[in-house]
């Protein structure tokens, strides 16, 4: 598995113009449009808008393809991703309503309207929008790794017991008894604990490779783990200090 | 792309994913390339586990497309001349094991340095693995651990020694079959006991080694295992390992008292008064397992973390006992001892009180004459109790209130054993124990120390002996009525029931001696400020055992209305020229100048005077008379002169 290539590193190593990098670029984008979003939209930008930037900044990244410049954040595509937004944003704003730049093209399609859904239910941080695109990011690759362990688990036809156990994934204790879950799913408690340290331990294994594919070779996940979480310890001392 | 869940909190599974990426290897296992370099019929997928003596890597045989589990030893294991020749040996042995319970062996051998064990791969978790999602539940436990019975007995028959039996050594498939891996491997970390202690070190608990195992006797054999075997199952019933004067499994997991008995045989130091084959084992277990050997006490709750049952709370227990304990004994002692107190003084305070009255009903008569009171002088009431207490309350109601405590104690003492004898109200059982204690151990302890109080024969010494051991009988005998339940934290200090009960009994003789001094002297001594004055301004609010303790008895009593006036010589000698007036024991009124030492009668001044003479005259005294400078009148008798104005006593000195 660490002889697997990720996917931030292919783009890091492809040339200008790569058809390979464009194309990895394109699956992260795609898979991490909702911290950029959510940056905009917690840097005051209205919500139309925040899809247009979005959308042009991913339009713009795609097309421009020199990639690997991103200095200084090479290592972590989140880093890059976040410098780029908000680069974006400043010279967006500097050529105000100029032009809009990939304004009408629509790379990707993403909902939009889910995301305000998510934004109103969050509890409004006093933070920075920064943290809020941090803290979007983790909350994103946990649900992209979860996703992605529901998706196997349908296809193994396994959905019920999915649904029963995916309290483990929340690290959460059973709503009933483990041997009542057993009972209701007809197999035994010690079958079902397995299934369930399985799943847990697959979530685990997704959940670090989800993370992987966005860092260069060179930096490891645990890295990548610790500053996740920190964007919630962080934030959370911050609110604490900032109290009256 | 579409999120199909709600937000929810991504902590724990990062938190989670974290640390799992923390757990390092203790030495340096080959990583997947060496690994794929080294055995190309195999398709290295992944490193699945690592512990001190070996790596695990999830493989797929590309013949037969099957996916298997690469067991790699350290290597510098291999280096040892003997060890590669022993370890063929036994791995030659284990791929013998056929069994559906025992984890199969498909290759093994050496390849540059590199011992390895091809074995089955099971996609499931291991005991540890099970335990950390939540406590199994009896009912689980004792269907998994016939069939780790059944793998090792196979094995034992063939003449194999597991060796290192723990819960990481025990697999559980998807399908909830247990799989017992790494059969023997413990031995080819050595052999001889200290390296297998030191290889037991490093996988991290020695506490699953059978005793001979420790000390390193050399016989170790299958039964061992059986030992081991005993400490997984308890771990898996109760959460922790038996350790010291570890609880039955019964006290706290619901299973019968069968287990129990399993339990302790298995743990037996000597491995001769263990179970002699595991299939022995095997079936207690399923017996006790059949034959209602999970009893209705209350399953797990859901979501119970794997916190060893009773462990946490066990302090919280004790600490909540003694409390108890020491709050509602010495409540209860408190009380009665005031009762007691009050009773026993009552008898001798009625019949003071009962003298006084005739001799005041005396005084009256002369007084409504205007004759002086001639009749000698009541001795002091030593009590400041209020008289209408010492007439109304008698012995009886101490005795009823001790009677009543020990009545209590005894429905509670029914309750308490009921509810004890049942398996998982053990707790509950201990706690009503307690209160049953409480007020039994009260009303004894008091009763002994009233005693020590009124009987000058009884000291303090001997009744609180008495107090010691009767507390002590008490207590250890209500534990054991309340089925000897005691929380672990107890347990885990290794403390005799005997012990316990004596500490406890200690504890309440010392509160309850406490309780019953401040109860005393708060009764008695009220007066606490500094040396008294001898003008009876001073004595205002003091009581009457204070002034009479400070002055000695009253040398006259005046009846006025229905206040009773006292007059009192002073300490120094000299006459007390003040009059004290007591309203229910207490000092109300002092009135200086009073004449008080005849009896004032209304309206005839000169029959005072006359009376005075006759009152001195009956005390046998000269009574020369005169005048002073300022026109007062002046007495003289038995040493003093008595100053009157008008007829009435105003300086009475010493000649």
């Amino acid at each position: 598995m660490t002889f697997l290539t990720t996917r931030w590193s292919l783009v890091m190593r492809a040339a200008d113009g790569d058809a390979g990098g464009r194309q990895a670029l394109g699956e992260l984008c795609e898979r991490y449009w909702q911290p950029v979003y959510r940056l905009y939209r917690r840097r005051g930008v209205d919500a139309e808008r925040a899809a247009d930037l979005t959308q042009g900044l991913f339009a713009h990244l795609l097309e421009r393809g020199d990639f690997a410049r991103a200095d200084p954040s090479r290592g972590r595509f989140r880093a890059y991703l976040r410098t780029c937004a908000e680069h974006w944003l400043a010279r967006q704003h500097e050529h105000d309503h100029a032009h809009k730049r990939g304004g009408g093209a629509r790379l990707l399609s993403f909902d939009a309207a889910g995301e305000e859904t998510r934004l109103r239910l969050e509890p409004s941080y006093p933070d920075e929008p920064a943290a809020a695109f941090e803290r979007r990011w983790a909350e994103a690759v946990v649900e992209r790794a979860r996703w992605r362990l529901e998706q196997e688990e349908r296809t193994a036809r396994r959905e019920r017991q999915f649904t029963a156990l995916a309290f483990v994934l929340d690290g959460q204790p059973p709503p009933r008894s483990w041997a009542d879950l057993a009972r209701e799913l007809e197999t035994t408690e010690g079958a079902l604990k397995v299934a369930a340290h399985r799943l847990k331990a697959r979530f685990r294994d997704a959940l670090c490779a989800e993370v992987r594919d966005t860092l260069a070779d060179d930096v490891a996940p645990g890295d990548e783990l610790r500053e996740l979480l920190a964007a919630f310890g962080g934030s959370a001392a911050a609110e604490s200090g900032e109290g009256p | 792309m579409t999120q199909p869940r709600p937000p929810l909190d991504p902590r724990p599974a990062l938190h989670d994913a974290l640390q799992h990426q923390a757990t390092a290897p203790g030495w340096d296992a080959p990583g997947l390339a060496e690994i794929a370099a080294r055995f190309p019929e195999l398709l290295v997928e992944a490193r699945i586990g690592q512990g001190g003596m070996a790596a695990v890597y999830r493989v797929v045989q590309r013949k037969l497309d099957r996916h298997a589990a690469l067991k790699v030893l350290r290597p510098d294991l291999a280096r040892e001349p003997e060890f590669v020749g022993r370890f063929l040996r036994e791995a030659k042995a284990l791929a013998q094991l056929g069994h559906p319970h025992v984890l199969g062996v498909y290759d093994f051998g050496e390849r540059d340095g590199l011992c390895y064990l091809l074995v089955e791969y099971v996609d499931g978790a291991n005991l540890r693995e099970l335990m950390a999602l939540g406590r199994l539940s009896p009912e689980e436990a004792l269907r998994l651990v016939p069939q780790i019975c059944a793998g090792l007995q196979f094995a034992h028959d063939r003449g194999i020694v597991h060796r290192d039996i723990k819960p990481e050594n025990v697999l559980v498939d998807r399908q909830g079959h247990v799989k017992l891996a790494d059969f023997g491997l413990a031995k080819l970390a050595g052999g001889e006991a200290e390296h297998l202690t030191r290889a037991s070190m490093v996988f991290g608990t020695p506490h699953y080694m059978a005793p001979e195992q420790w000390r390193g006797s050399g016989n170790v054999d299958h039964r061992a295992d059986i030992y081991s075997l005993g400490v997984v199952l308890y771990e898996l019933l109760t959460g922790r390992l038996p350790v010291g004067t570890y609880e039955p499994p019964s006290k706290c997991a619901a299973v019968s008292d069968g287990i129990d008995r399993v339990v302790h045989r298995s743990l037996e130091q000597e491995p001769e008064r263990r179970y002699q084959q595991v299939r022995d084992v095997q079936r207690e277990v399923e017996r006790a397992a059949a034959a209602g050997g999970v009893s209705r006490a209350a399953p797990a709750a859901p979501g119970e973390k794997v916190v060893p049952c009773s462990t946490r709370r066990g302090w919280v227990a004790v600490v909540a006992a003694v409390l108890l304990l020491m709050t509602v004994a010495t409540g209860i002692a408190f009380f009665l001892h005031k009762q007691a107190w009050i009773a026993m003084r009552g008898h001798s305070v009625r019949r003071e009180v009962a003298q006084h009255e005739a001799m005041l009903d005396a005084m009256r008569a002369q007084v409504d004459e205007g004759q002086a009171w001639t009749g000698g002088l009541p001795a002091a009431i030593e009590t400041e109790l209020p008289v209408a207490i010492a007439r109304s309350w008698s012995v009886l109601l101490p005795l009823a209130a001790g009677v009543g405590a020990a009545m209590i104690a005894l429905v509670l003492l029914l309750v308490a054993g009921r509810t004890a004898r049942a398996a998982a109200s053990r707790p509950l059982g201990f706690v009503v124990g307690v209160l049953a204690a409480a007020p039994l151990v009260g009303a004894i302890d008091v009763w002994m120390f009233a005693l020590a109080d009124h009987d000058p024969g009884m000291t303090n010494v001997v009744a609180g002996t008495v107090v010691l051991v009767t507390n002590w009988v008490v207590l250890h005998w209500l534990w054991q009525r309340t089925a000897g339940w005691q929380p672990a934290a107890l347990v885990r200090t290794g403390a005799t029931p005997r012990v316990v009960a004596g500490v406890a009994a200690l504890v309440l003789l010392v509160a309850v001696g406490l309780a019953v001094r401040i109860d005393v002297d708060s009764g008695v001594k009220v007066w606490r400020g500094p040396s008294l004055p001898v003008g009876g301004a001073e004595l205002l609010g003091a009581t009457r055992a204070t002034v009479v303790e400070r002055l000695g008895p009253p040398v006259a009593i005046v009846v006025d209305g229905e206040r009773l006036h006292f007059g009192y010589r002073a300490l120094d000698g000299a006459w007390l020229a003040d009059a004290l007036v007591l309203h229910q024991g207490r000092v109300v009124q002092s009135s200086p100048h009073a004449s008080l030492l005849v009896p004032r009668a209304r309206g005839d001044g000169p029959a005072l005077g006359d009376s005075l003479a006759a009152w001195i005259a009956d005390r046998g005294a000269p009574m020369p008379r005169g005048a002073d400078e300022t026109g007062n009148t002046v007495w003289w008798a038995d040493g003093v002169r008595i100053r009157l104005h008008d007829d009435i006593v105003v300086a009475i000195e010493r000649k």
